[in-house]
């Protein structure tokens, strides 16, 4: 990151509300295009190479008349707007670069006035009077494509606006109508074209997955002690189908299948010490694929939990390498890859008999599951809960017990991620109350930046990558304000989150703003709450 | 005769306009539930927090940089209102006392026109306000303005207001007359129509979008979701 400007913010989140705008500062930011290979992937048709001209502004308009009348979010959020200008100071992206653009007004005029022109009267008999702009090639390029992939998904506006306008909304369809003319990030279809081939972003192959749950094990035996069972599902039928539906629409990836199909023969029972083979289960805990690759001991925390419950009483869970991501690319491109991604989950879980699905540490998941997975995919033969809430609850049963003291050094706050605090009742205090239970020293940062109100990381929607480092870390202002001063005031060490996203996001934001602890000196870290929970689980002998 | 047609043309389109605004929004279904509260659980408590939001403008409650705003906006709205009631009360023939009347009345007028300076003046003077303003924002504050001040000047020079009564009666009722009135009262008169038939197809559904905003008419009632694990 040394080629990023040199940028301090303050303790005070109120300097940066006073922020002045400058148009047009943001549109150096942009995503690179997709590759052939992954947009050939995608549920949605995505024609590639993108269309050019006319062609393209036809293919956009048609999806966006489309949109309007499949989503009622999208045609009142068009028509109501007064644009008062209460959002305008919520959203990060705006506090960190300036650019009136970036605001939820401002970035939903960029449709609005397109809008205008072509499904409002107004429009089409005043033009430019009643604000109305035709559909050209720059808009798509330059404004659209630029600026709603600045936008985080993140929803904060939406508690601000007086008639709940949710960007994310508007976001959702501009990105859609885009992708019906191909222009789409390479970032989000890299990351779903994993999904349908490996059954994870990260492109962790089953063999892998598998030997990183039994290396987790053998190192939580070797440091402390303690014997943890990690049974896995696998189901390889499941893999022959969705290998068909791949190799149907994109034969040049049979290479990447075949090995797939060929690791999940070597992934036996009996190979391992710690983990368990099996094709049934009750319980199917589904992580974010980080978990396994960065957030480790997130990972070994919800192994503890779960072996911890299953002492108390006969919990047959276990993990999938086929369902193996909890998070859903497909809410930050268009809703027929929602439901694609879904699917994975639901036939895993259909197919080993889950009654339970515990969804790990991931916000946006938790949105796109909460949400969405009913809608497309309901009545489910089984029930879900996160992780967080699976906690709690035997927290509260005092079947998990918790040894504060284990963490008696960590001062800890919390970071809010968008998508619990304001898509599904009242899981920010689950968060909280599993928090208090593992650690004595607990503080909050100020009453705006979290909750409901929470900023974002600057990461989420689709933007954690690496060509938008700059605008990442510039979004992330407000909450690194906020951390500094709950640093500065409590000595806070900690920060704590429960979102994948988040987890990648937030070291770079505490290396970038130079937050650090004040009793070491060193950066204070980022992790999540089951990190914590794991170091303080008491395992009777 | 030409005030008459108007007249007509105007509701005409002020209420089959609405119908039809109204029309394509409940056309439009909601896929996914897009709830933003938290403790939005069921149809009551998601009604409840659509009144509490319009009552007390509360989302502009919720951030200190808003308090202004909402100080000028909702002064303007509840102004708004009162002197709807007024003009319906004189067509409903209840009285008032003539004290209440004229003061109440204009410095009611007189507040109506305040708020409305403001909303005006802050879009101007706001560099970021400015620059996400359209034209229909100016004209919308323009055209109330043009109403509340005609209507302040017919109140305070005395307008034979049971006149007017008689004229707007006569038109609701169908059976229109022609009534001489000073050019003031046409000046609101037209004003008013115009902003009548501006309504549907303007940001002024924003009184519908406050009754039925999406996010908030939908809750969360995900039913495969639990937070007790019971096994």
């Amino acid at each position: 990151m040394a080629e990023l400007p040199e940028k301090k913010v303050e303790a005070n989140i109120e300097t940066l509300y006073k922020v002045s705008p400058i148009p047009g500062a943001a549109s150096k930011y942009e995503c690179h295009r997709a590759h052939e290979k992954d947009v050939k992937l995608m549920a949605y048709p995505i024609p590639y190479p993108p269309l050019k001209g006319e062609e393209a502004i036809k293919a956009v308009l048609n999806r966006l008349k489309e949109l309007a009348n499949e989503r009622r979010s999208v045609r009142m959020f068009m028509e109501i707007c007064v644009r008062c200008g209460a959002c305008i100071k919520q959203c990060h992206y705006y506090l960190g670069t300036q650019d009136p653009n970036n605001t939820p007004v401002g970035r939903a005029e960029l449709l609005r006035k397109i809008y205008r022109k072509y499904f409002s009267i107004g429009g089409k008999i005043f033009g430019k009077l009643a604000g109305a702009e035709e559909l050209t090639e720059k808009i798509l390029d330059e404004e659209w494509y630029k600026y709603f992939y600045q936008c985080s998904e993140c929803r904060r506006c939406s508690m601000f606006c007086p008639f709940g306008i949710d960007t994310a909304e508007v976001t959702m369809a501009v990105r859609e109508a885009l992708a019906s003319a191909g222009l789409v990030t390479k970032y989000v279809t890299e990351v779903i074209a994993k999904v349908y081939i490996y059954g994870n972003n990260l492109g962790i192959p089953p063999k892998a997955f598998v030997d990183s749950l039994e290396f987790f094990a053998a190192d939580v035996q070797d440091m402390e002690g303690i014997t943890l069972k990690v049974p896995v599902v696998i189901n390889k039928e499941l893999y022959e189908e969705f290998a068909q539906r791949i190799l149907s629409k994109a034969p040049e990836r049979k290479e990447e299948i075949d090995r797939v199909l060929q690791e999940i023969d070597t992934v036996k029972s009996g190979t391992y010490e710690f983990v368990e083979i099996k094709d049934k289960a009750d319980v199917l805990y589904i992580p974010p694929s980080a978990d396994l690759f960065t957030n480790i001991d997130t990972t070994i925390g919800v192994i503890k939990v779960f072996n911890a419950v299953a002492k108390s009483r006969n919990l047959n869970w276990a993990f999938s390498p086929f369902a193996s991501e909890a998070a859903v690319f497909g809410l930050f491109l268009d809703y027929m890859d929602i439901k694609e991604i879904q699917r994975r989950v639901v036939m895993q879980a259909q197919k080993m008999g889950a009654k339970y699905v515990i969804f790990g540490e991931c916000g946006h998941a938790w949105r796109a599951y909460y949400n969405c997975m009913e809608a497309f995919h309901g009545p489910l033969p089984f029930k879900f809960m996160n992780i967080i809430e699976f906690t709690r609850d035997f927290i509260e049963r005092g079947v998990i017990k918790l040894d504060k003291s284990k963490n008696a050094e960590t001062i800890v706050t919390l970071h809010d991620p968008c998508n619990y605090a304001r898509a599904s009742p009242k899981i920010i205090y689950d968060a909280r109350f599993v928090i208090k239970s593992a650690v004595e020293k607990f503080h909050e940062m100020r009453e705006d930046t979290i909750k409901e109100k929470t900023f974002c990381c600057g990461g989420g929607g689709g933007l954690l990558t690496e060509e938008l480092m700059e605008l990442r870390m510039l979004g992330a202002k407000p909450r690194a304000s906020a951390v500094i001063e709950v640093v500065e005031k409590y000595g806070v060490n900690y920060l704590a989150t429960w979102c994948a996203i988040d987890k990648a996001q937030l070291p770079l934001v505490v290396k970038y703003y130079e937050i650090k602890d004040k009793k070491t000196g060193e950066l204070i870290t980022v992790g999540g709450i089951h990190d914590l929970v794991g170091k303080a689980i008491v395992f009777e002998k | 005769m030409i005030d008459i047609i108007f007249t007509y043309i105007a509701l005409a389109i002020f209420i089959l306009g609405i119908i039809y605004k109204l029309y394509t929004w409940a056309k439009s279904p909601t896929p996914i539930p897009i709830g933003i509260y938290q403790d939005s659980t069921s149809a009551a408590s998601a009604i409840k927090h659509i009144i509490l939001d319009i009552i007390f403008f509360r989302p502009l409650l919720r951030f200190s940089g808003n308090y202004t705003l909402w100080l000028g906006s909702w002064l303007f709205h509840i102004t708004l209102l009162l002197i709807i009631l007024d003009h319906v009360r004189l067509l409903l023939h209840i009285p008032i006392s003539p004290m209440l009347r004229i003061t109440l009345k204009l410095s009611i007028a007189a507040l109506i026109i305040i708020t409305l300076l403001y909303l005006l003046i802050r879009r101007i003077v706001f560099k970021d306000l400015r620059f996400i303003s359209t034209p229909a924002d100016y004209f919308v504050l323009l055209l109330l303005l043009g109403i509340t001040i005609s209507g302040y000047i017919m109140v305070s020079t005395g307008v034979n207001l049971a006149a007017v009564k008689y004229y707007i009666l006569s038109i609701l009722s169908f059976k229109p007359v022609t009534v001489e009135l000073p050019a003031i009262f046409w000046i609101h008169y037209t004003l008013v129509l115009i902003l009548l038939i501006y309504f549907p197809f303007s940001k002024l559904m924003h009184l519908f979008g406050a009754l039925v905003p999406p996010t908030k008419t939908s809750y969360h009632k995900t039913k495969a979701h639990t937070k007790k694990f019971e096994l």
